[in-house]
């Protein structure tokens, strides 16, 4: 009896020293991460407040009527943890880069919402606090988000001081680096900036070649020169971006060379110069396609069609009734939408009626366009 | 003179206040949706609204809808659009938009576009 007591009581004790431990642990886990919490809490409300301080000082410097002097007393007075500080004091340095990082971000954000003389006076900012020296650092790192970064930022900025090392970027192995530097260049030269055409292997992606354009649209400028020295490229991207320049800046003393790309042995170099001639072409250009119709591949024969919707004249008909005989539905399709152009429906069904037995198929394919047109 | 403007950005709501300030208005800023509504809720509505389509909690339709609908007022309204909003701006324009401003635009434009539309 006394042995089971003396078990029973030990087992007492481990319970309640186990409870106890327990409840310790509990304790100091719901301890430590309440003050991790009210920490982070602190950390993000100071960064908040910092913030807060500097956009109240950027719009300030910006939009507010101050004279050369009194802007530099702003600088000097609400910037001064932006001032260089000795090498021990590392704790100060990485708080200086993350405050030069939030301002620089806040200065991008703004000038997303910004144009005319305010954008200047960003980049003078920029410029004036030497926030240049943390975008290049970025450039010049081995990590490529950084140097993405790094590329947008100083572009965006249009700091124009660093373009060679953005410039040898454009060809870079990494994909995302080269896409940036390929826009951070264009950005900041505009046509002039497309000089990296000729030194680019790597493949401009669909994506990037409308990502260019679109950057080029909203730019002021001039014809760019060079394009036909890109139609002797070796990467047959660089060859489609510049029938696409050829085309959008209307080079019709290149026509000649457009139309030689048709005996391109790239469908996909041909069919842009197909969609080329359809800005850029001159009297002979619709039976130059005709001539090429019938040993180009199925993709090409769609394109040339669609480009002879435009270009096509009565001369044309025959060739397009012979067409309509073609097994394939989506060609039949794009002759009849070709045909509708120039002739009336009922010449059509009865002209083919004559020639071949597909009577039927043709008059609801006609039906369609013509509801696809009322649309 | 009062103006509310709304605009989730807040370096542009920043920017804004401290130019239309300079013209010499009362700016009432409002970070989101909701707080310009709390505002036409409790105060009414000001001499003028500018406001952002796209944000938190209420977009800027509806705080036209509140103020054209709701508060029954007809004092001048501005909205503030994106590239590929043109939707939006319609339908802001149905609800009673007196003018609107594409960003990214130049402060000094929307300044005179608000003395004009302000009369002063």
């Amino acid at each position: 009896m006394l042995l089971l007591s003396l078990i029973e009581s030990d087992l007492q004790t481990k319970i309640i020293i186990s409870t106890i431990l327990f409840s310790c642990a509990v304790c100091a886990i719901f301890f430590t991460s309440h003050f991790s919490s009210l920490l982070i809490q602190s950390r993000e409300d100071e960064i908040q407040r910092i913030r807060d301080e500097k956009q109240f000082l950027l719009v300030r410097l910006m939009f507010d009527d101050n004279t050369a002097e009194s802007n530099d007393a702003i600088i000097l007075t609400g910037f001064d943890e932006f001032k260089p500080i000795g090498k021990d004091n590392q704790l100060r340095k990485r708080k200086r880069k993350l405050l030069r990082q939030m301002m620089i971000d806040e200065m991008l954000k703004l000038k997303k919402n910004l144009t005319g003389s305010g954008v200047e006076d960003l980049y003078k900012l920029y410029d004036k606090l030497s926030l240049y020296e943390d975008s290049y650092i970025k450039l010049k790192s081995n990590r490529y988000q950084l140097m993405v970064m790094g590329i947008r930022e100083l572009s965006e900025m249009n700091f124009r001081a660093h373009y060679r090392p953005i410039y040898k970027c454009t060809n870079h192995f990494q994909e995302d680096v080269r896409m940036e530097a390929q826009v951070a260049i264009v950005r900041l030269f505009g046509v002039k900036g497309l000089r990296f055409l000729s030194r680019v292997t790597y493949t401009i992606s669909e994506w990037q070649q409308m990502t260019l354009l679109h950057l080029l649209n909203n730019m002021k400028n001039e014809k760019p020169k060079g394009i036909e020295k890109w139609f002797d490229s070796k990467n047959d991207s660089v060859i489609i971006f510049s029938l696409r320049l050829a085309d959008k800046y209307n080079c019709f003393e290149l026509l000649e060379k457009i139309q030689y790309f048709l005996h391109h042995p790239n469908d996909s170099v041909k069919i842009q110069s197909v969609y080329c001639l359809k800005n850029i072409y001159d009297e002979s250009t619709e039976f130059l396609l005709i001539a090429n119709y019938e040993i180009v591949s199925k993709p090409v024969k769609i394109a040339i069609l669609d480009v002879l919707k435009l270009l096509s004249t009565e001369l044309s008909i025959p060739f397009l009734y012979k067409q309509l005989a073609d097994n394939d539905t989506e060609i039949r399709f794009s002759v009849l939408r070709v045909l509708n152009k120039l002739c009336d429906h009922n010449d059509i069904i009865s002209t083919a009626e004559n020639e071949l037995e597909i009577k039927d198929s043709i008059t609801l394919m006609l039906e369609q366009i013509k509801s696809e047109e009322s649309k | 003179m009062k103006i509310l403007i709304a605009e989730d950005e807040t370096m542009t709501l920043k920017m804004l206040s401290m130019k239309l300030q300079k013209d010499g208005y009362e700016i009432i800023q409002a970070e989101d949706g909701r707080v310009a509504m709390e505002y036409l809720e409790n105060n009414g509505c000001p001499d003028m609204v500018i406001t952002d389509i796209m944000m938190p909690f209420f977009s800027g339709l509806e705080v036209i809808e509140k103020i054209r609908k709701d508060l029954l007022s007809k004092i001048p309204i501005i909205v503030l659009s994106s590239m590929g909003q043109e939707e939006s701006v319609s339908a802001a324009f149905e609800l009673g938009t007196d003018d609107y401003i594409t960003k990214p635009f130049n402060p000094n434009e929307l300044s005179l576009r608000v003395k004009r539309l302000i009369g002063v």
